[in-house]
């Protein structure tokens, strides 16, 4: 009699804050029947940091290396972002050769997180090999980060009108080195995952999201687009140089977690044929190279091949204490590894923003989570939830 | 029933594909690095713990002009304190950097006019207690043969 009661209850089940299989400190509150989950309320903030509040008592300069902080495992994107926003209300022109740099780092970023959500996807889903194998790949991509910038992860790179330093010498040989050898080791995952009869079970049809539902809960990047939804700002709202760069966005039809990773895995594969095209296209060629004609050219016109604005790294070389913005507000958004990240700057001529606001994507998959998982199994959680690729520092800024 | 065969046997080559790729690993040479016997090459460009550079006769190239603080992103990490001596030079009395709080970002850095504040390639700061992580001018100076090297190195990386 009492085990009867006890079946038929619904139970209260916490998901964390600290769950092996949320990678970050998220906490969901579920109420259970049996197996099947009847209600799910994500309980976030674990992680919040005021990002937003700190940049009030900082100059932008200080406010810089705190912008990698958003979203840890695309760094680059969210300084991106802070970037052309504050150069657009200062009017600073960017020379090419430094989007350029901007562009190649970004690429490769974007599979550095695309590798760790798949490592991250495949663990929930109880597959441990490709984790090895993705962080070998991620590994390579990270040193030349290192080697680039001086540090693995929090990179603060970028610049308000550049980036801070020039390509080492033998780095782009090594970059395009990469980029031959890296559609192998994407042949290797599939072998392993896209065709496993386990993987397929478990993805295929599970966690459906309609285009009306996408549509609706504001999501972007990768989810979306596994909806059958043609929607990337590089393509449709360029920023950068992506308008001189050739590639296509991929789309799945049906909207489940199989379709969410095989969309990841495209983009993946044409990640790498923009960074490939970029490194031929990138004006002054490799560094050695432009140091040589810029030294023989000498002519310092605006113009130039060798020693013009475009070959250069910074713009305009900024004073950090009295850069002072004129007063204005302005959006700027990048399409990010997991949607767009939406940075809005309002300035009031002080050396200090007055206020920053972040739109991050990941915020949105979170409130996505109850309707995709409402009646399941509770053993379909972690298929879903992991596909749809959160990453908690960048919901609670 | 020809349908169940069928996922049956798809399945079944499917996952000796996967096992194949696998095996092949086995007898590709190892990419790991036991760490502490052995330690990785690192860029010239890493960024690793703060120090301030010397000149020949062993005093501080810092003139201390406050740059490095007006650009750390940690509010008073850096603290400096300087005065002018009999011949109306600047001669730092007090840098003190709490390392333990650090970002290494590498604003101060280029912030520095002189290169006087630079970041070497040190990373192993782990410590026992929070106070030994605040490091003052003795602990953060480098000796003369040492600032040299790393000018070189530099010129050689520019």
């Amino acid at each position: 009699m009492a085990l009867e009661s006890t079946l038929n209850k619904e139970m209260i089940i916490n998901v964390g804050p600290q769950h092996p299989s949320t990678h970050g400190v998220l906490r969901l509150v579920m109420t259970l029947e049996g197996e099947i989950i009847k209600d799910t309320k994500p309980v976030i903030g674990y992680l919040h940091r005021g990002l937003e509040k700190l940049a009030e008592s900082r100059n932008y300069f200080q406010y810089l290396p705190m912008v990698d902080r958003v979203d840890y495992l695309s760094s680059f994107f969210c300084s991106a972002a802070f970037c052309y926003a504050v150069e657009s209300i200062a009017g600073l022109k960017v020379p090419k050769r430094a989007e350029y740099i901007r562009l190649i780092t970004m690429e490769f970023n974007r599979i550095t997180s695309h590798l760790m959500w798949l490592t991250a996807f495949l663990l929930d889903l109880g597959a441990t090999t490709p984790m090895f194998y993705a962080f070998r790949e991620r590994e390579d991509i990270v040193k030349l980060f290192e080697e680039l910038t001086g540090q693995r992860m929090m990179y603060n790179f970028y610049t308000f009108g550049g980036v801070k330093k020039d390509l080492p010498e033998g780095w782009m040989t090594k970059a395009v080195d990469l980029c031959k050898s890296m559609p192998k080791m994407f042949d290797e995952y599939e072998a392993i995952i896209t065709k496993n009869p386990i993987f397929m079970e478990r993805t295929k049809g599970v966690g459906v999201l309609t285009q009306k539902m996408a549509a609706d809960y504001a999501i972007t990047g990768a989810n979306i687009r596994g909806s059958g939804i043609d929607f990337d700002l590089r393509k449709t709202n360029p920023y950068s140089v992506y308008d001189e760069i050739d590639f296509k966005t991929h789309l799945a039809e049906n909207g489940d977690s199989y379709d969410r990773y095989m969309v990841r895995i495209a983009e993946m594969r044409e990640s790498v044929k923009i960074i490939e095209q970029a490194l031929k296209q990138i004006p002054g060629g490799t560094p050695e190279r432009l140091k040589v004609k810029s030294v023989n050219c000498g002519c310092k016109k605006e113009d130039c091949e060798f020693c013009g604005f475009d070959v250069q790294l910074v713009g305009k070389k900024l004073n950090a204490a009295v850069f002072k913005p004129p007063v204005g507000e302005v959006i700027s958004m990048i399409e990010a590894p997991r949607g767009v990240i939406t940075c809005y700057v309002v300035s009031d001529g002080t050396n200090k923003p007055y206020r920053v606001k972040w739109r991050t994507p990941s915020f949105s998959s979170v409130q996505l989570l109850p309707e995709l998982i409402k009646g399941k199994n509770y053993s379909d959680l972690m298929p879903i939830f992991g596909s749809l690729d959160v990453v908690l520092p960048e919901v609670d800024r | 029933m020809k349908k169940i065969v069928n996922k049956t046997v798809s399945g079944i080559i499917e996952i000796a594909r996967g096992m194949f790729t696998i095996l092949k690993h086995a007898f590709r040479p190892a990419i790991t690095l036991e760490y502490p016997e052995k330690k990785p090459i690192l860029s010239s460009r890493i960024r690793g713990k703060l120090a301030l550079t010397t000149n020949q006769e062993g005093n501080l190239n810092c003139v201390g002009c406050m740059s490095c603080t007006k650009v750390c992103p940690c509010g008073d990490l850096i603290q400096i304190e300087s005065s002018k001596d009999e011949n109306n030079k600047p001669v730092v009395n007090k840098f003190t950097i709490d390392i333990g709080r650090c970002i290494f970002c590498g604003n101060c850095t280029q912030a520095c006019p002189k290169d006087a504040l630079i970041m070497t390639d040190e990373y192993e700061l782990a410590d026992y207690s929070r106070e030994s992580l605040v490091f003052d001018k003795d602990k953060l100076m480098l000796s003369p043969e040492e600032s040299a090297n790393w000018r070189d190195k530099k010129e050689r990386d520019s």
